[in-house]
């Protein structure tokens, strides 16, 4: 985007034309690597156990990671499970090896994970929505999807004011014009999200 | 614009290559997660933080300074835009840390 800017300066239409392909296409990258994030977060890996603790917790074989889908035995990648936390139950009380691991990854004993279910358990979350988190703290979850979400609109937006600005471009608009300051304008729009992006990045992925 | 007369783009990909490195810079530290940086508590979070915080705030400033051009501007604008950003930026994200995770002990 800075290129074709700097090539707009210098009233050099097909590099514009060239550089705000490029950008273009780098978010529409971008937008459809967030859509499959969105995806596979949403459909969930692993699913948990919320509990009124308000910790969500997992489920452990041979006190290893497992999920709720090996216990149950059902295939997590074809079709939808609805599991109850009776199904969890029933399932731990006939397999020994399962058992329940807390938020802190400690692994509880078998006979101390059906109790604790009983007791403490409410529903079995599957992926990670604005309701259930099967990762981890609801308000993560929350501010995760309200915040990428906004940013990625940004993005959208911007690809499609990039594209009219795009087409003005190769229509000879600014040229006739004399300046290419509109595209300068819609350069200034894609670094503020991407200034914006900047910030998500650190403190959604990396903090 | 000022900068009109410079014939080449090298101070472009400059950029581009610096923004580069500290995000890979970053992405690494974040993989590897080097015990050191994490078990130190500095200013009520970890040390790995207070990396990530300053790098964003350079990245940040590159992107403000050459993408958004305000590095061609006069001094004085420049610092009433930099100025309370560097205040107020660090300030929310002292809040916002503390802060979320106080239910860690």
């Amino acid at each position: 985007m800075v290129l074709a800017v700097n090539y707009g300066h210098k009233m050099q239409k097909k590099k514009v034309i060239l550089w705000m392909t490029l950008t273009i296409l780098g978010g529409i990258a971008f937008l459809g690597s967030q859509a499959w994030e969105w995806g596979h977060f949403i459909h969930g890996e692993r699913g948990a156990i919320n509990t009124t603790t308000l910790e969500v917790v997992h489920i452990a074989k041979d006190n290893e990671l497992s999920s709720v889908y090996e216990l149950v035995g059902v295939d997590a990648h074809h079709g939808h499970h609805e599991i109850t936390l009776d199904d969890v139950v029933k399932n731990l009380e006939e397999k020994p090896e399962y058992s329940v691991r807390l938020a802190n990854r400690e692994n509880m004993s078998n006979q101390a994970s059906i109790e604790y279910i009983n007791k403490n358990g409410t529903e079995v979350i599957t992926g990670d929505n604005l309701h259930n988190n099967e990762y981890g703290h609801q308000l993560f979850a929350d501010y995760f999807f309200f915040i990428t979400g906004f940013h990625g609109f940004h993005v959208f937006s911007g690809v499609v004011i990039l594209i009219i600005i795009l087409i003005n471009v190769i229509k000879g608009t600014y040229e006739k014009r004399g300046h290419y300051e509109m595209v300068e304008k819609v350069g200034l729009y894609w670094h503020f999200v991407d200034l914006v992006w900047v910030f998500v990045f650190t403190f959604f992925y990396l903090v | 614009m000022a900068q009109e007369s410079s014939n080449s783009n090298w101070w472009i990909w400059k950029v581009f290559w610096i923004l580069l490195v500290v995000t890979g810079v970053e992405v690494l530290l974040g993989i590897i997660k080097p015990p050191f940086l994490i078990e130190t508590i500095f200013l009520g979070t970890k040390l790995l933080n207070h990396i990530f915080i300053i790098l964003t705030l350079v990245k940040a400033a590159y992107i403000v300074m050459v993408f958004m051009h305000l590095g061609h501007e006069v001094k004085g604008l420049r610092w009433v835009i930099i100025a309370p950003m560097f205040v107020l930026i660090p300030y929310l994200l002292f809040i916002l840390l503390v802060e979320g995770f106080s239910n860690y002990v």
